[in-house]
This record gives structure tokens, C-alpha cells and sequence, in this order.
């Protein structure tokens, strides 16, 4: 487990075997973009199979938010890292359908069907 | 402070610090007015995605440039019931075509703001004062009366 800096959304990243659990908490917009995208990138620096962002916790995500997720999808296909969403809230869910984006993202409705 | 029509107008800063705060207010104005929390959600992030564009893109980044938010709910005689939005800046001129969000089957970051407004809101409107700046109005409507979606 490893605690991230004060100013990401990420709070903590689990790692259970080759996959990692970045805990999303708070709001997602302008004033924490760049450190949520800063610490997303960080994830590659563990070498992962799998990353699974659990937004149980996550409140408001603006379009840098969704920037962010983006960002993370497109680095791990270079990598050949899979990316999960789960647990999104029906204000972050309608974010990503209106963007179509979730057509592009696998979004799970729990951790237990994220880390399957 | 409100006004005499209840109109709600809030002067802030182009400092993102001040977002939260703003959405605070679209949210608990949404609820009074009646939206349920999806649509009141959507002119949350409707108002949201137009502060920071301007932030960014008028104000280039700076957070100490005046920002004019007045929320004002619809529903007089004659007046489809709603939430109107009115977001003044003085900041440069930034065509809505320079900003106008990206193709969505072109998955990369980035773009997403101007159509996030677009698909929130009923009516996205910008102007030009001649004095300068730009005063964008949006609207969003309670559901019809036959019960079609808000």
C-alpha cells in the first residue's frame, strides 16, 4: 500500500499481485488535473498488468478529469496494461456516456468484478 | 446575493479554488428549483466546464481576473420553469469555433468541455459585449408537462 501525495485524488494504491487499486477520492477537477494525471502516469513505475481506478469515493470529475483517464488508457496500451473503472457514481457514469467514453473504458460495477 | 427577480449572482475570482464553490450553489439552486440529482448534476457540470474554459482559455491561466455567475430560476407567467445561467468575463475573446469540442470517436485527451455544455444545457448562447469579454447564457428546463424528459 502506498499513500499518495495530499494534493491527488488518487489517496492510495493497493498492489494485489501484478494488478494495482488506485483509490479515487474527492473531486476530480481543474485545481487536482494535473497531479491526478500525475500520479496515474506514476502507476506505470510499478510495471503492472492491470490497473483498476476505483471511484467509489470519487465525487464531481470535470472534462480534465476524464483528460486524465484518457491519458492512463492511452499509456497503457502502449505498455500492454489493462485499465478497469469501477464503482463510478451516476454523476461520473452520465459523464462518461455523454462523452462516449464508455464505449472506451471497461467500467465495472464493483471491485470484486474489476479484479475478476 | 439575490436580486429582485431571485436571481442568485455570485463574483469570483478566475482562480479554480473557487469552482467548489460555485458548483455548491448550482447544485442546492437545481434542488430547489425541482431537478432531480441527474439534471441538477448536468447544469453542475455544464457551469463548471464554462468556468473553466474561461479560466483557461480567456484568462490564459491567470486567478485574478473578475468572473460574474448569476443563476436564475425560470418559471414566471408565460416562462417555461428552469435554471438560466448567465457567465460574464472580460477576458479575451475566444471564438466559440476555437473551442468547439473534438470529434468523440477521436479518443484522446482534451476537447470534451464545450460538448459536455452542449449535451447539459437546452441553450448555450455566447455574445460579445461591445465593451468586451464574453457573456455566455445557458438554460436548462424542468421536464415538459407531458412528462418528457428534463
Amino acid at each position: 500500500m502506498n499513500r499518495q501525495a495530499a494534493d491527488s485524488p488518487v489517496a492510495e494504491v493497493v498492489q494485489t499481485g501484478e494488478t494495482l487499486i488506485a483509490r479515487v477520492v474527492g473531486d476530480v477537477d481543474m485545481r487536482r488535473s494535473t497531479a491526478f494525471q500525475q500520479s496515474l502516469m506514476d502507476l506505470f513505475d510499478r510495471s503492472p498488468r492491470r490497473i483498476v481506478l476505483d471511484l467509489s469515493e470519487a465525487g464531481y470529475v470535470d472534462s480534465s478529469g476524464l483528460a486524465g483517464m484518457v491519458k492512463l488508457l492511452s499509456r497503457g496500451r502502449e505498455d500492454d496494461v489493462e485499465l478497469r473503472l469501477c464503482c463510478p457514481n451516476a454523476a461520473i457514469r452520465h459523464m462518461l456516456e455523454i462523452t462516449r467514453l464508455d464505449g472506451v473504458f471497461v467500467v465495472c460495477p464493483t471491485l470484486d468484478e474489476a479484479l475478476a | 446575493m439575490t436580486e429582485r427577480d431571485g436571481a442568485i449572482r455570485i463574483s469570483i475570482r478566475s482562480n479554480p479554488e473557487h469552482l467548489p464553490v460555485v458548483r455548491g450553489a448550482v447544485e442546492q439552486l437545481c434542488r430547489v428549483i425541482g431537478f432531480g440529482d441527474e439534471c441538477g448534476a448536468m447544469a453542475v457540470s455544464a457551469v463548471d466546464e464554462a468556468l473553466a474554459n474561461i479560466i483557461t482559455h480567456a484568462y490564459d491561466g491567470a486567478g485574478d481576473r473578475p468572473i460574474e455567475v448569476t443563476l436564475r430560476p425560470l418559471g414566471g407567467e408565460d416562462e417555461r420553469a428552469g435554471l438560466e445561467v448567465e457567465v460574464a468575463d472580460e477576458g479575451r475573446v475566444v471564438e466559440a469555433e476555437a473551442i468547439h469540442g473534438r470529434d468523440l470517436n477521436d479518443v484522446r485527451p482534451g476537447g470534451l468541455g464545450t460538448h459536455i455544455m452542449g449535451c447539459c444545457m437546452d441553450v448555450v448562447e455566447y455574445t460579445h459585449p461591445a465593451a468586451g469579454g464574453t457573456r455566455l447564457r445557458m438554460v436548462k428546463y424542468l421536464a415538459d408537462a407531458d412528462g418528457a424528459p428534463e
